[in-house]
């Protein structure tokens, strides 16, 4: 009689964790279809080029903010970052660094404070040499799709902040087709 | 008699404690590795991926094109073979350019039937061989660009810390 009872009761706590087994029955193989082994990143660019034109860029904008371009040409060893101004060309500043993580830092930082004294600018235009490897270019651009979410903080006052802006401010990257002569030093 | 009591014995208990134990780890290392990403889960052999250190972002694939040092993967099955891209140039780009406007006219009809898609940009995702030279990415991405392909997307490995 005592034994049937603690059977019984042995039953029933195996009853109870059944609907708990059924669940990790689906639940495991699902995870395991989903199951990633490498961590990607992305980097988002762009190239110019033959197709239809976006409609928001030909939108015509008011002159009364500046306009500045940033140019980023990444070379073997040097990498120039430098600011244009749109309306007549003229070169703002052009600074070199290494072409590695730490100078892509520094080149970075600079522009953010580039970008908190003009809003508008918000493309950076990427040169590449022929002979970069895929390796340093990606690393250096890893640094120039940082998110900004202070700098959107900062500048609601001075400048017109889109939705997307709101999230998380990143750079346009635009590529140009690659260069194969160094530039003047 | 002894016999006849020895088979109305009772059947032995399973006891899966252990098994629930077992069930529990592998649900926990699943959820810490489970992915969103639904395509190209695997890094061919040919390249060997850079890796960048910092914060995963989003990771959305286009139409995925493999650069290695001998070879060329456009889409999932396409695979170019070459010995000196140099030399062969017109021919890889040709093949190339079919293969990326059969890829992005597939790409076109199913943005087409989905409506709600969240974007009708058509990428490009790039894995290179760290070691591939700008110059082969360049030349594949003018020609990517001549299909009217102008989003692209470097993909890089995240450095473990």
């Amino acid at each position: 009689m005592k034994k049937r009872k603690f059977s019984k009761r042995k039953q029933e706590e195996v009853d109870a964790i059944l609907p708990f087994m059924s669940l990790l029955i689906i639940i495991i193989p699902l995870l395991l279809s989903n199951l990633a082994f490498y961590h990607f990143r992305i980097i988002e660019t762009s190239r110019p080029g033959a197709s239809d034109p976006d409609q928001a860029q030909t939108e015509i904008k008011p002159d009364k903010e500046r306009k500045i371009t940033a140019k980023l040409l990444i070379e073997p060893k040097i990498s120039h970052l430098e600011f244009l101004d749109e309306s007549d060309g003229r070169t703002l500043k052009d600074l070199k660094r290494s072409s590695d993580k730490a100078g892509a830092i520094d080149l970075f930082e600079y522009l953010q404070k580039i970008k908190k004294r003009f809003p508008k600018l918000n493309t950076v235009m990427i040169t590449t040499h022929v002979d970069v490897i895929y390796e340093k270019m990606v690393n250096i651009l890893d640094v120039f799709k940082t998110d900004l979410p202070e700098f959107v903080e900062e500048s609601r006052d001075v400048a017109e902040i889109s939705v997307e802006e709101k999230d998380g401010f990143t750079f346009n990257l635009v590529i140009m087709p690659a260069i194969a002569e160094l530039s003047v030093k | 008699m002894s016999k006849f009591n020895r088979e109305k014995k009772e059947p032995e208990k399973l006891n899966i404690t252990s098994l629930m134990d077992a069930l529990t780890i592998i649900l926990i290392f699943l959820l810490v590795n489970y992915s969103e990403v639904n395509e190209e889960k695997e890094i061919p052999k040919f390249i060997e991926l850079p890796q960048v250190e910092g914060e995963i972002g989003k990771t959305e694939f286009g139409i995925v094109m493999v650069i290695g040092e001998n070879k060329i993967k456009v889409g999932t099955d396409t695979v170019i073979d070459y010995s000196n891209f140099e030399n062969e140039k017109e021919a890889i780009l040709a093949k190339i350019g079919e293969r990326l406007d059969l890829l992005k006219k597939d790409k076109e009809r199913v943005i087409a039937s989905s409506p709600n898609a969240k974007t009708k940009k058509i990428k490009i995702s790039i894995q290179a061989d760290r070691m591939v030279p700008y110059k082969r990415i360049d030349a594949i991405i003018e020609k990517a660009t001549e299909s009217s392909l102008n989003y692209i997307d470097f993909v890089s490995l995240n450095k473990e810390d």
